[in-house]
């Protein structure tokens, strides 16, 4: 049983915001308790002093006491902690220290002093467990983000930590890949404590929810479809394969919203990079009517913006003021300074960025860096916007809000290309959706 | 082949390997260091597969060696001192690439720890590093591409990518080292 009395948290010493105050949190012992409400109200915070991470590893932790089957976790030195609480983290790249899942379990494994005569045995079984005998022994630079996370997974079912705290942990993954996981953590009977905003996954499944913002949940309104009446065809594909990917034929409409579907590691970023001309392929690409390899990078770059799947890279300025403010300004050369300024406060009220004018984009929780970086290339003037994963860590209301916000821009005229997880979304905001990834070569 | 450079324990590999480039020091004779060089090759050759690899490094080795030659030549002033200078280079990269080419990390990683009594928690870093590195070219290509798309000029020396690269690796020893913990690997 997990059980947090009183937590008060803050980032720093002096600052006046307390991200958690007075928290209580109680998992009964082989429950799966999920956790909801909106992005950035310190759900992925009160995961990781669950798991003793904080404070050891930064902020300061005004009161609280975290029990796990009667024992201090904030006592507990990590190697002995594992035996009590595990977790599963939002960035799987940043989870692993080996290079490929067999060497990471064997570290593991001999680090809790597992027999070493047991280990093949084992991790053999757990592989077989989450059918991902095939990653086994592939490099994790070659794997994608879902197959990353099931791999992460695997960890922490052979660490057999008693309760399991998942942060976002299948936000990558597609549905289908992650209601099969959920179903064998349920089958494994531990203590689970996930965090998630896409709730349909743990219909069924989950014991306990706790609303953690108690704000009332966001009810998924009737979405009426963007309306394109232009017949303009802006991209076009023909026998289209770049880094051994088989892609359908595709046409893009100018202000059509066209959905890219398919599971983890099928390509679809792949798709993206290839469009912006970050990979060979064969076969055709006009791009408003050349082909895309005679388009400039510039005047590519000029008609075309794409939101990446790791939003912090995307960011140059220090204040998420600036960040648009640059974009404004770029796009907006003969306005005058006053004009920037407001226009700029415009867009961050828009996104409810209000009251974040003066903080640096690295400083925003996962969900809220994404919203950034898809105003930040709002705030130009491309005509063609790729994005990769907009939904990813996001919760409904935002997710809603950035998604209508392009459709108002998609009826201005924007040609938008999204790749996502949530067949919920796609259908509703899409006017076409592509499946890829079912013709490997 | 045999590939019998595999299955020589890492860390004996690397003692001698290490013990040998520092005896080299101690001598001044071009013809030893060829003579080095040589014999780093034939082991390459008959003990693992990867001469083919170390041709491709020779080429930017050679690169290096004839630098050094040519400004040896000019500070010494002999060709000797030069050529002296330049085999030197030549001799270490030979030996660098017999082990380097032959060991695999994690094997080097266990062998420190059991052979050579190295803390776990070094060990492991060291990996981690290495591991990163990949991550750390992509996340520099990323950052360019995603500063491009943004409509800023780059040129080669542009700094603002760096920024980008150099808070990100921040980050992410963060988590690394947090994801690690809770894997159960105590914090320093």
């Amino acid at each position: 049983m997990l059980v947090a009395k009183n937590i008060t948290y803050k980032y720093h010493e002096s600052s006046k915001r307390t991200i958690l105050e007075d928290v209580d949190i109680v998992c009964e012992a082989g429950s799966i308790t999920l956790l909801t409400g909106k992005s950035g109200c310190g759900k992925s915070t009160l995961a990781y002093i669950l798991a003793g991470l904080y404070p050891e590893n930064g902020g300061v932790l005004l009161s609280g006491e975290v029990y796990i089957d009667g024992a201090n976790i904030q006592s507990l030195a990590p190697s002995k902690r594992v035996a009590y609480v595990s977790m599963m983290f939002q960035n799987c790249d940043l989870q692993f220290c080996m290079s490929n899942l067999y060497q990471e379990l064997m570290l593991c494994l001999e680090n809790i002093g597992a027999s070493p005569e047991s280990l093949p045995t084992e991790i053999e079984n757990a592989v077989a467990l989450l059918g991902i005998e095939h990653l086994l022994h592939r490099n994790f630079n070659t794997l994608s983000g879902g197959e990353k996370q099931k791999c992460a997974l695997c960890c922490i079912l052979l660490l057999k930590s008693k309760c399991i705290l998942l942060d976002e942990a299948f936000a990558n993954v597609d549905d289908q890949s992650a209601k099969e996981i959920i179903q064998l953590i349920r089958k494994t009977g531990l203590t689970v404590l996930a965090i998630d905003h896409n709730i349909q996954l743990w219909e069924g499944v989950y014991d306990t929810r706790i609303n953690f913002d108690n704000t009332p949940d966001f009810v998924i309104p009737n979405v009426q479809k963007a309306k394109h009446d232009h017949n303009d065809v802006v991209i076009k594909t023909e026998n289209l394969s770049a880094n051994g990917i088989v892609f359908p034929d595709m046409t893009f409409k100018k202000g059509s919203i066209t959905a890219i579907l398919g599971a983890s590691g099928c390509g679809k970023t792949t798709f993206f990079k290839t469009l912006i001309r970050q990979y060979k392929y064969k076969g055709n690409i006009h791009f408003l009517g050349r082909e895309l390899t005679k388009v400039k990078k510039n005047d590519l770059f000029a008609q075309c913006g794409i939101v990446f799947q790791n939003p912090a890279n995307q960011f140059l300025s220090l204040t998420v003021f600036d960040e648009i403010l640059f974009s404004v300004k770029k796009w907006n050369k003969e306005k005058d300074e006053h004009w920037h300024d407001e226009k700029t406060t415009e867009w961050l009220d828009a996104f409810g960025f209000g009251g974040y004018k003066k903080y640096s984009p690295y400083m925003l929780s996962q969900g809220q860096q994404r919203r950034l970086a898809v105003l930040s290339m709002l705030a130009g003037g491309q005509g063609i916007l790729l994005l990769d994963e907009p939904t990813y860590g996001q919760d409904y209301e935002n997710i809603y809000n950035i998604m209508s916000l392009l459709k108002e821009k998609a009826e201005k005229g924007l040609t938008i290309l999204f790749s996502t997880h949530n067949e919920r979304v796609a259908m509703d905001f899409s006017d076409a959706i592509i499946r890829i990834g079912e013709q490997h070569v | 082949m045999f590939n019998y450079l595999y299955k020589i324990n890492p860390f004996y590999k690397f003692v001698t390997v290490i013990t040998l480039a520092i005896l080299l020091t101690f001598t001044s004779s071009a013809m030893l260091n060829i003579g080095a060089f040589v014999i780093c090759m034939l082991l390459l050759i008959t003990g693992s597969d990867k001469i083919v690899s170390a041709l491709k490094l020779c080429v930017p080795m050679l690169l290096i060696a004839t630098g050094l030659f040519i400004s040896g030549a000019n500070i010494g002033g002999s060709q000797q001192d030069g050529l002296f200078l330049a085999t030197r280079v030549v001799a270490f990269m030979g030996f660098g690439m017999v082990f380097s080419l032959t060991t695999d990390p994690y094997a080097f990683m266990k062998s420190l720890q059991k052979d050579a009594k190295l803390p776990r928690k070094f060990a492991y870093g060291v990996l981690c590093a290495f591991n990163l590195v990949p991550y750390i070219k992509e996340e520099y290509n990323n950052a360019r591409l995603a500063l491009a798309v943004r409509g800023v000029k780059l040129s080669i020396f542009s700094v603002k990518p760096l920024f980008s690269v150099l808070v990100n690796s921040v980050r992410w020893s963060e988590m690394l080292s947090m994801a690690m913990q809770s894997k159960g690997f105590d914090a320093e």
